[in-house]
């Protein structure tokens, strides 16, 4: 009893009691949506601000941190002074990972892969990534993302939830606090898993947790089996019918100790077993590939029929955002190349390149691009020296967070390229983005101010941008 | 008493000042000592305004017992004179502010006029105020005097902060749409909007302060008291932009401190106008596309792109009752009357679904049939959405025979029909939509020509085609599904493919499979003898696959037990003899407790069977890593005999040793055969190769064996 006590707390209290007739006028100042003349906006809380460019969100993460020297950020000059020790005045003692920390030459490696320049932006892109250059005048590259944290799991999670410690609402969670889902017979956020052959690094369930938001915002992880959902079959000798009632009758006794406890988790459970319930039909229709035309499959590539790769992921992503989910977030393992870099970055890029690439044509071939924003890149980015021993065509990299690439397409982005690292690629020459103007940016497209979109817990207000973030206009058509 | 008479007398001189300044008033300059006074008005207003009422108040709700009290006559006189007197020195101090610059306008005459009027009614009330007892005739004044307070107090209130000041912020803003991109012009859309927000307060035609009106051009060209406001042809552009530059706490900087300032931004805009030469008429498209004001503008303005809702809301009720889960409806954000509707589950979808719309169907803008059964017909209904702006049709059961139907949507920009059997004439006939800027025809089966000429025909309209495969892909290889590795009984070979249509053959015995001769797959495939299991996919389009291989063992003889001549080396000692004859064949990770290990020594095993086997083969699983120092056996030798004391030699192998670059890691099986025999013991040999200084540098070094499994056949 002494938790539903905490639990209804002032805040539920004196929302309750403004609702009377006597409390009204505290009630208003309090609630200041409360009494304003149009009532669409007290009723319908849980919508964009401001007219939304982007409905909903592919995140394809690709963990461990992609190369961008190798990728989209060329640097000429590296190759030249290939082997040389970056200058001091470059570096200017700037932080260093534990693993070439010790490191008493910091040789300069250029990239053995070529670059080619495509599209209106004569944007850079290298041979590694065809598919990817293919659709170059759909994508708004930002060379100058910026982070603060230097080892994987951080880094991770601040990218998904604004801040290096756990247990931070994720963006998709915060997207679906902000803006509800739009089919509600599947999670309005969803993620998928796949790996691939280099070098991995972990990803765990707190980068889509609901954080302190209702459960109901939490991630939903598809299994990378052939069954994506588990458990969702009814077993045998029960039928819909008997499941509705089942499911009825326990709605009836949670609800009862809903009534006792107050606790909102028991709502939340009882709102999760209907959406279960409404999974069962809508989910089938997604995950069944078999009347995907041959066309899809030569445009994703072979392997998207193979459930838990890659492209089968963007391929699911796709249908799922088609499907009204308003976040879906991919994670590819495998990017984290501190040694054997050329080798290991290959293997990545052939998972990765086409179906990536895909993913835009198909939306745009649907008529859904222009509402829904596609998100490629990493938790940051790798050094321009080589970590352990350097050879001609060979090297690795090590984490470089002062600026990488990463770049967005659809959902109301200007196509281009955006910012300029300087010619050692190792630091922001202009237009910087950090992490937190990357959020506040993304939050702008769907609509949402990222100052407005708060949640009060233990005593203060939280945002995706904690306290920082500007809206980076220039990346908005 | 004094005091209250002294009052009472100076009422006299004070009102007739007052008439005389009102009579007298364009003959008047205000000296500055009694400006000072006039500027108090602001502070002394509110005495009158309260104590008027007071005094009303009084005589109005004072109950009759309190009315036949002695002292309430008493603080009626002196609310009254309290009222009478400072409205007038109120009045006074206000004529004397509306002498100072910028108080010409007509409002301000208004309230100067009523504001003496009020003092002289006030006056004349306190002097008559015994004769006047007659109730009509006292609810009377009082009700005017009541009037006229307020309605003074209003007018000053609109002088200073402005007209509609206190209902402003409950007022539904009635902003006039901000011009398309396309047709603004530079003054009326972008400059005139920062003039009126941030200077016309004070610069229109009734409160011209500087004698400067801002709200018309001609009024604005002729500049105020201090000369015109622009020169663009000096460095600094003139009078409005060196006072805006003024330092904030400037006297002269404008706007004046405490008022709402500039932002850099418009500013920025001002000042490009100016240097622009000032035009009035030029549209922001007629500049230059390098031109700064253009650039910054172009920020401010929307595209005609972007869409603006004029239309009312529909009722909040009504929006909640269609709602459902099936078909969800939601504004297009927080407070527009915009809404967009989207499908879902196929089950749902009714023709009958969409008709219940229609007390919203004015308002939707944006419709989401996605993979919805929606049937030709159904097209009357969605036509009748007039302010649709986005319709989704993707896979839809449409076949385009009413697709003209569209052709009343006016709004219509973007039209999906991804997926539906339309016809290229069928789109013909939505060309005529001015809106229409983009159509989706990927996969309905209008071929390239014909999309080419719609385009022709309408370039406002993108047709956009879709993927074309054009590229002959590789197919992933099939995928083995068995299993277990080991056979004991003939088992059905699982092959499967993910990719529908695709031919699969195969062999059986490790040579490569190829499309003409290799058998082709189908269930009905018995795995009966160890071999190396290859299987390759075919498909038309696509480039064969590569090979997927699983190397199978066949073990028709269970050995029941046996033992070991030598113990295996502690670290690789698994479950000792046992771990050869469990008919497991284990992954070549030597750690796993499936595989024993010698180091420089051989081995020698001997397994025995309960009863004779009808015997003909020995296959050895074992691995080699030539970079862990794990070879393949110098000699394999195979005894047979019906106990281990009568054994005869059956076989002796000499496999290969590994080539000087071979240092991959991988299984390798040996396969002895001999003339089909009746044992009941069998033994092998199997001696390590001596030296391997050839392959390892390493002074000294031995090789390992490794051996996990024997099958019997």
């Amino acid at each position: 009893m002494l938790e539903h006590g905490l639990t209804y707390n002032r805040r539920r209290f004196l929302s309750r009691l403004s609702l009377g007739i006597g409390s009204a006028a505290l009630g208003s100042l309090l609630i200041p949506d409360l009494f304003s003349g149009d009532p669409a906006e007290a009723v319908l809380a849980g919508l964009p601000k401001f007219a939304p460019k982007a409905k909903r969100v592919i995140y394809l993460f690709q963990n461990g941190a992609p190369s961008q020297l190798d990728l989209f950020d060329y640097k000429p000059l590296l190759q030249k002074m290939h082997g040389q020790d970056l200058p001091a005045s470059i570096r200017m003692g700037q932080r260093l990972t534990g693993m070439t920390s010790g490191q008493e030459h910091f040789p300069l490696a250029g990239s053995v892969f070529k670059f080619g320049e495509y599209g209106h932006a004569r944007a850079q892109i290298s041979e590694l990534l065809p598919h990817t250059a293919s659709v170059v005048d759909d994508l708004c590259i930002i060379k100058t993302l910026y982070t603060e944290a230097i080892n994987h799991d951080p880094a991770l999670t601040f990218f998904q939830t604004g801040a290096q410690v756990g247990n931070r609402p994720s963006m998709g969670a915060w997207l679906s606090y902000g803006l509800g889902s739009e089919n509600k017979n599947l999670p309005a956020f969803c993620v998928l898993l796949s790996k691939g052959k280099g070098n991995g690094q972990g990803v765990y369930g707190k980068l889509w947790t609901n954080g302190f938001l209702d459960s109901m915002h939490q991630g939903v992880q598809f299994s990378s089996g052939e069954n994506p959902v588990l458990y969702l079959n009814n077993p045998e000798s029960i039928d819909k019918a008997d499941r509705r009632r089942m499911l009825d009758k326990l709605a009836v006794l949670n609800e009862d100790s809903y009534q006792e406890f107050g606790d909102p988790e028991i709502s939340a459970r009882i709102q999760q077993y209907e959406m279960a319930f409404r999974m069962q039909t809508a989910v089938p229709e997604i995950t069944d590939m078999s009347k995907e035309p041959e066309s899809i499959i030569k445009l994703y590539g072979p392997d998207c029929l193979v459930p838990g790769t890659y492209a089968a992921n963007c391929l699911l992503a796709r249908k799922l955002s088609e499907s009204g989910v308003r976040f879906v977030q991919l994670y590819h393992q495998g990017w984290d190349a501190h040694d054997n870099l050329p080798g290991q970055i290959k293997g990545q890029c052939k998972d990765v390149d086409q179906a990536s690439a895909a993913l835009i044509t198909d939306l745009k071939q649907r008529g859904l691009l222009d509402e829904t924003l596609v998100i490629w890149g990493g938790e940051f980015g790798r050094t321009n020296y080589c970590q352990g021993t350097l050879t001609k065509d060979n090297y690795g990299r090590d984490h470089h967070p002062r600026c990488f690439t990463v770049w967005m397409a659809g959902g109301g982005v200007k196509p281009g390229v955006y910012g300029e690292t300087d010619e050692f690629g190792y630091n922001i020459a202009s237009n910087p983005v950090h992490v937190h103007d990357f959020h506040a940016t993304i939050l702008n497209l769907m609509g949402l101010d990222h100052e407005q979109l708060v949640f009060k817990h233990l005593g203060r207000r939280y945002r995706l941008t904690d306290v920082a973030g500007n809206v980076v206009k220039d990346l908005i058509a | 008493m004094k005091l209250k008479k002294g009052i009472a007398v100076s009422l006299i001189p004070l009102n007739v000042l007052l008439l005389f300044f009102l009579c007298f008033s364009a003959k008047i300059v205000v000296p500055a000592w009694l400006q000072v006074t006039g500027r108090m008005h602001p502070l002394l207003l509110h005495f009158p305004i309260v104590i008027v009422l007071l005094y009303v108040g009084w005589v109005l709700l004072s109950p009759r017992a309190l009315k036949a009290s002695t002292w309430y006559a008493g603080i009626e006189e002196t609310l009254l004179l309290s009222a009478a007197f400072t409205t007038a020195i109120t009045a006074l101090s206000g004529f004397l502010l509306s002498k100072e610059e910028g108080y010409e306008d007509a409002i301000v005459d208004w309230h100067k006029w009523i504001g003496a009027t009020l003092s002289f009614l006030l006056f004349i009330l306190y002097s008559y105020r015994p004769k006047i007892t007659k109730p009509v005739l006292v609810n009377t004044t009082l009700l005017a005097i009541t009037v006229i307070v307020i309605w003074a107090a209003h007018l000053g209130g609109n002088i200073t902060h402005g007209q509609n000041f206190v209902l402003a912020p409950i007022t539904p803003e009635k902003q006039k749409p901000s011009a398309p991109l396309e047709e603004a012009i530079v003054y009326a859309d972008v400059i005139e909007p920062i003039l009126q927000n941030k200077c016309m307060s004070c610069h229109n035609n009734g409160k011209a302060k500087g004698e400067l009106i801002m709200e018309t051009k001609e009024a604005l060209l002729k500049g105020g008291k201090n000369g015109v406001l622009w020169d663009t042809a000096s460095a600094d552009l003139g009078l409005l932009m060196q006072r805006i530059h003024l330092p904030e706490e400037a006297k002269k900087h404008m706007p004046p401190v405490g008022k709402p300032q500039l932002t850099a931004f418009e500013i920025n805009l001002l000042k490009a106008w100016i240097s622009g030469g000032a035009q009035f008429e030029k549209k922001v498209l007629e500049l230059p596309e390098s031109d700064t004001l253009r650039s910054l503008a172009t920020t401010l303005l929307r595209s005609s792109e972007e869409d603006t809702y004029t239309f009312e809301p529909a009722a909040d009720k009504q929006i909640q009752q269609l709602g459902n889960n099936n078909r969800v409806i939601t504004p297009v954000s927080a407070g527009s009357p915009a809404l967009t509707v989207n499908f879902y589950n196929r089950a749902f979808y009714a023709a009958k679904e969409l008709e219940a719309l229609k007390p919203v169907e004015s308002q939707i803008v944006d419709l989401n049939l996605d993979k919805m059964p929606v049937k030709d017909p159904d097209l009357n209904i969605i036509a009748r959405f007039k302010n649709l702006r986005r319709l989704n049709l993707n896979f839809t059961d449409i076949t385009g025979s009413t697709l003209q139907e569209l052709s009343k949507l006016k709004e219509l920009k973007l039209l999906s029909l991804t997926g539906t059997t339309v016809n290229a004439a069928q789109l013909q006939a939505l060309q005529k939509n001015k809106n229409l800027k983009a159509v989706y025809c990927w996969n309905t089966g209008i071929t390239e020509q014909q999309m080419a000429v719609l385009q022709q025909a309408a370039p406002n309209i993108k047709y956009y085609a879709g993927f074309k495969d054009t590229t002959t892909l590789q197919i992933i290889p099939p995928v083995i599904e068995n299993e277990e590795l080991v056979i004991t009984q003939p088992v059905a070979l699982k092959l499967k493919h993910y990719i529908k249509g695709t031919e699969i053959r195969y062999t059986l015995d490790g040579k490569e499979p190829d499309s003409i001769s290799s058998p082709v797959y189908n269930k009905e495939i018995l795995l009966k003898e160890t071999g190396l299991v290859k299987a390759k996919a075919y498909k038309k389009g696509w480039v064969a696959s590569e090979v997927a291989q699983k190397q199978f063992y066949r073990s028709a003889w269970k050995v029941d037990s046996a033992i070991l001549a030598t113990d295996p080396d502690p670290k690789y000692r698994a479950r000792g003899a046992a771990t050869i004859i469990d008919r497991e064949k284990a992954e070549p990770n030597y750690g796993n407790g499936k595989w024993i290990g010698y180091h420089g020594k051989p081995i020698t095993a001997t397994l025995l069977f309960s009863k004779p086997a009808m015997v003909s083969s020995v296959t050895i699983s074992m691995v080699k890593s030539v970079n862990e120092h794990v070879f393949p056996p110098a000699s394999i030798q195979v005894w047979g005999g019906k106990d281990k004391d009568h054994l005869t030699l059956l076989n002796t192998l000499r496999p290969p040793a590994p080539a000087k670059d071979d240092r991959g890691k991988m299984p390798i099986t040996f396969d002895s055969r001999f003339a089909p025999a009746e044992l009941s013991c069998i033994k092998l040999v199997l001696t390590p190769i001596p030296n391997i200084k050839p392959w390892i540098a390493d002074k000294g070094a031995q090789s390992w064996l490794f051996i996990d499994e024997v099958f019997i056949n």
